[in-house]
């Protein structure tokens, strides 16, 4: 690392990023929420996972354990919202510690469980009670999306389209103290796009030192936003130095991976990692992520690889696992001069894909991609600049 | 760049590759159509190849079909002009076969399991025979081990008919074709060929008529295949790295097992280098044979299917390149 930098706060990542297994239960299609950008376009009430379904999918993980040698699981648990189903999971991760204890498998002592919640009922008795019975073997992040107006814009009641934020801020102070390393994950759309910056100012005021944040996928954005992106990212940008909130806090928007040409030959790995994760739903369907299941596709038919009766069909993994950056690339994106960490849902690519394919990169986030670009080197000119000067006030 | 119209003059033709067809009545293509096809051919450049259904034709349509150069396939003794006959049952040992004659056996792996020394008695007594084996995407490991048998036995069999003094080799696609190339040599459905159906409308080739899939293009509109790119080699990302060059490749089997058109299933890529391994046995025996410098000879490989190179995730694949 530049020395410089040595004061910046780094991202922490995934717990055992690239060398975990990662299974995830999708355990309902229900939310208290409908929030505004969400991709799930078939969330419903009725698609509650079974507990029959759950254990069968986790007898199958665990009945394959050679073909899952990653040196580490994480249990993922996601909805709609996973905890309106809390009952249900307590039991399917009671049932995976004690398969994994009594099968004496590899990941016994070397697993996760996973969740991403609204937030909204973290403080009940129910959760509270699974948190402190599996506390070291937990990872919880809450969503929320900056100040209250940002956050409201969106994330919305269901019903009554009455704003979540006060519902969920007021859980933040006890998950903090539970997590105090955590981070959020705050969702970019086009009419977000005038409060970047006093919402991740106001996330690191309320204690949450990352902030995971990127712009949607989905082709939302109109002529102009680019512009309105930048010019956020720039003020973002002379807030975080001329304040010192780098040291520590740290935005995932500026990264010092980002904005050069990238090699076919050298740089050719894929951004995602759809068909290493499975994913099972409450029909007890595997897909290679959960982007693939039906609930998730505005236009396109589920990529199911299988189920838990029949077990995973490999040959439907083989396009996942085979694919790369620039055979899904166009000519436009590899030759690009700012390509590094311009990033991709493999499902959503997918989803607006001309033909049914992973093979097509949706480009609908390109202007979005250079703005960033262009604000990201402001940020570490302007910091290497300040740092610079720190070091050598004569 | 397409170089080939494939033209179905009915619902009722015979397949002559690995797709089966569906009951789609007995109607012939409309004249008008197959004109128009014929006139597309002419003003594209494309050679035509008419795939021609179990019943005669009409003068009209004959006339038409002559306006251009053509190649005719037809089910064997339907019509006796046809230049590639297709044969869907096992013949017997009674049948006849024109020793200079083009023919396609459509049959099941388990026929070819069993009788393996007599489909090449077939090839000594043709010109050429293409085999097809229509359930390779329902070959289970047992199967490919008794393929690899198969071919075992077909490849023992035509070396020692050389040395009986039996030359050339019997041209059998699945067992010598690999012998004569030097690069690819696939089906390339949608890159160099494309068909045209009785409605009227483009398909990548005839099963995707027959699967249901969609059109590609129209005589009135012209060829237009989204995402053509992926039909490409270069675009494949097994395909590419790969050196069974007999391999048919093809893009409706990949997009029937694996969902991606360049993306071909286990069972294809297994399937292609056990041929491409029996002919290199047959080219090392006859090279050892005749004292011949073993450095052409098909390479060794430590894997059945490239799949294992291919994997991104795999990690003793540390090339990024792949």
């Amino acid at each position: 690392m530049d020395k410089a930098l040595d004061t910046v706060m780094t991202r922490k990542g995934a717990w055992r990023d690239g060398m975990a297994k990662n299974i995830t239960f999708i355990v309902t299609k229900d939310c208290q929420l409908a929030c505004k950008y969400c991709y799930l376009v078939g969330k419903n009430a009725k698609e509650r996972m079974p507990w029959d379904v759950a254990k069968a999918a986790v007898d199958y993980v665990l009945d394959h354990e050679a073909e899952m040698p990653q040196e580490s699981a994480v249990w993922d648990f996601i909805g709609g919202e996973p905890f309106l189903e809390i009952d249900l999971i307590d039991r399917i991760c009671d049932y995976i510690k004690r398969e994994l204890y009594r099968r004496n498998h590899h990941w016994f002592n070397s697993y996760r469980f996973s969740f991403s919640t609204n937030g909204i009922n973290y403080h009940e008795r129910r959760i509270q009670d699974f948190i402190e019975k599996n506390k070291t073997h937990l990872s919880i992040g809450i969503t929320i999306d900056g100040t209250e107006r940002k956050h409201d814009l969106n994330r919305v009641y269901k019903h009554s389209e009455r704003g979540s934020y006060a519902d969920v801020v007021r859980n933040i102070p006890l998950w903090l103290s539970q997590f105090p390393n955590s981070g959020t994950k705050v969702t970019i759309s086009s009419a977000d796009l005038p409060y970047i910056r006093e919402s991740v100012l106001h996330l690191f005021q309320l204690g949450i030192h990352e902030v995971n944040i990127n712009c949607v996928f989905e082709d939302v954005w109109k002529e102009g936003d680019d512009k309105l992106f930048q010019e956020q990212l720039i003020a973002l940008a002379d807030d975080i130095i001329d304040q010192g909130l780098y040291r520590d806090n740290t935005c995932s928007f500026f990264s010092e991976h980002l904005g050069q040409p990238m090699d076919c030959r050298t740089q050719n790995r894929n951004w995602c990692g759809a068909g290493m994760m499975l994913a099972v739903d409450a029909a007890g369907n595997f897909y290679p992520c959960t982007r693939f299941a039906q609930y998730s596709l505005r236009s396109k038919d589920a990529w199911i690889i299988g189920n838990v009766r029949d077990g995973i069909n490999q040959n439907l993994l083989r396009p996942f696992l085979t694919l790369d950056r620039c055979t899904q690339s166009t000519q436009e994106c590899i030759d690009c001069e700012v390509a590094e960490g311009c990033a991709w849902c493999q499902g959503e690519n997918y989803d607006a894909a001309l033909t049914p394919t992973i093979y097509q990169r949706s480009t609908a986030i390109c202007k979005m991609h250079k703005a960033r670009v262009r604000a990201n080197n402001y940020f570490w000119n302007k910091l290497h600049r300040v740092q610079g000067k720190e070091e050598s006030p004569c | 760049m397409l170089k080939y119209l494939i033209v179905l003059l009915g619902d009722d033709c015979p397949s002559f590759c690995h797709y089966p067809t569906r009951d789609l009545g007995h109607e012939l293509m409309p004249l008008s159509v197959l004109q128009q096809a014929v006139r597309y051919a002419m003003m594209e450049n494309l050679q035509v190849q008419f795939l021609a259904p179990d019943q005669p034709l009409p003068k009209a349509y004959v006339e038409a079909m002559s306006q251009v150069e053509f190649s005719l396939y037809a089910r064997k003794g339907m019509h006796p002009e046809s230049d590639v006959e297709i044969v869907e049952v096992m013949p017997g040992d009674a049948e006849t076969w024109n020793p200079q004659g083009v023919y396609i056996l459509r049959i099941e792996g388990r026929t070819l399991f069993e009788q393996p020394l007599r489909i090449l008695d077939i090839a000594h007594r043709v010109g050429r025979l293409n085999v097809v084996l229509t359930d390779v995407d329902h070959f289970g490991e047992e199967d490919l081990a008794k393929y690899e048998a198969a071919l075992r036995a077909m490849g023992s069999a035509v070396v020692s008919d050389y040395r009986e003094g039996h030359w050339p080799l019997p041209e059998l696609n699945l067992l010598t074709d690999r012998m004569a190339l030097g690069q690819m040599n696939n089906c390339d459905a949608g890159v160099n060929s494309i068909t045209v159906a009785p409605d009227g409308r483009f398909y990548l080739c005839p099963a995707f008529y027959y699967d249901r899939q969609p059109a590609v293009g129209s005589l009135e509109e012209g060829v237009d295949i989204p995402n053509r790119q992926l039909l490409q080699r270069d675009h494949a990302p097994i395909c590419r790295l790969c050196d069974a060059y007999q391999c048919r490749r093809c893009v409706w089997f990949n997009h029937r097992t694996t969902r991606e058109q360049n993306t071909p299933g286990h069972e294809q890529c297994v399937v292609a280098h056990l041929e491409r391994n029996a002919s290199r046995r047959i080219q090392l025996e006859l090279a050892r044979e005749l004292g011949l410098d073993e450095t052409d000879i098909i390479p060794a490989l430590p894997y059945l299917d490239p799949f294992e190179i291919a994997n991104k995730w795999n990690k003793t694949n540390k090339d990024d390149s792949i």
